[in-house]
């Protein structure tokens, strides 16, 4: 079984923020929600700037779904971590367990009113019906059911940003190496994907 | 303006604030919800990848197979 996982390439990223732009379209994400953003490291520095687009990694040892107080989250069996939104409550310890900050929360008026936690779906959805209007409204759209891939990772420009099978990506990346010669970090990657470090920066990892 | 119109405007503008509460979806605390497999295929078929059928976990996953090696430009 496929182990769905984000690759972002930040040698290829050219910060255009088209995967941002797709992702908010596609699932109709609104204002003050970003499921996906673009970070750009060492901002000014000739040679050492460095984009990279972050969302959900779908952690193989998600701490969203440990802290959770509610039990709101469970993972498909294509390794896609979810949520229940009529579950949630807002109450945001998955924010601060987060360590890639994916976890939003929709705001709206003065007092700053938080509501339910909204996050990239990998495209896959929640756990109304697959491609149900329900489903729709609460999480987006679901490709996966459809036979597709996250539409941040398909429009990539660049191929900066790969989302699929975990094998499938990393074997895609390794070639990119071998042929370049250099930016073989792979950026989170340790962190949402390796063996638990005990809190110390995983191996190999930039984060 | 009338003072008519106005009485009607402000019983107008008062009960939409005061009926403005009762748009509100209930929210019950259920049980997480049992989701479907993302193979079984979605409800809106008009959509759907050309190709493999919804349904059948081995087509779906050679699908995503060739979906996922259409990322990699240096096989095209």
């Amino acid at each position: 079984m496929a182990r769905m996982k984000f690759i972002c390439d930040a040698e290829r990223c050219i910060e255009c923020n088209g995967c941002v732009t797709a992702c908010k379209a596609e699932h109709d994400v609104p204002w003050g929600v970003n499921r996906r953003r673009v970070v750009t490291l060492n901002d000014g520095v000739v040679g050492q700037e460095r984009s990279i687009s972050v969302a959900c990694m779908h952690c193989s040892d998600a701490p969203c779904m440990a802290v959770c107080p509610v039990d709101c989250f469970y993972r498909t069996d294509d390794g896609v971590v979810l949520h229940d939104k009529d579950v949630c409550i807002g109450c945001g310890y998955c924010s601060y367990a987060c360590p890639f900050g994916a976890p939003q929360f929709p705001t709206n008026g003065t007092f700053g009113l938080r509501g339910k936690m909204d996050k990239c779906t990998f495209c896959a959805g929640g756990p109304e019906a697959n491609g149900s209007a329900a489903e729709n409204e609460k999480y987006g759209r679901n490709r996966l059911a459809e036979g597709k891939l996250p539409v941040c990772a398909e429009m990539c420009s660049t191929k900066a940003l790969l989302g699929g099978d975990g094998d499938i990506v990393a074997d895609i990346f390794r070639t990119r190496v071998l042929s370049r010669g250099k930016g073989s970090e792979v950026w989170g990657w340790g962190t949402a994907y390796g063996k638990p470090t005990g809190g110390k920066p995983a191996e190999g990892s930039k984060a | 303006m009338k003072p008519g119109v106005i009485v009607a405007l402000a019983v107008g503008i008062g009960t939409a604030l005061m009926v403005s509460g009762c748009g509100e979806k209930p929210q019950t605390a259920t049980q997480r919800k049992v989701d479907a497999t993302a193979y079984s295929g979605s409800t809106v078929s008009g959509y759907s990848e050309k190709g493999w059928k919804p349904g059948d976990k081995t087509s779906w996953e050679g699908q995503m197979r060739e979906r996922n090696k259409g990322q990699n430009e240096y096989g095209r």
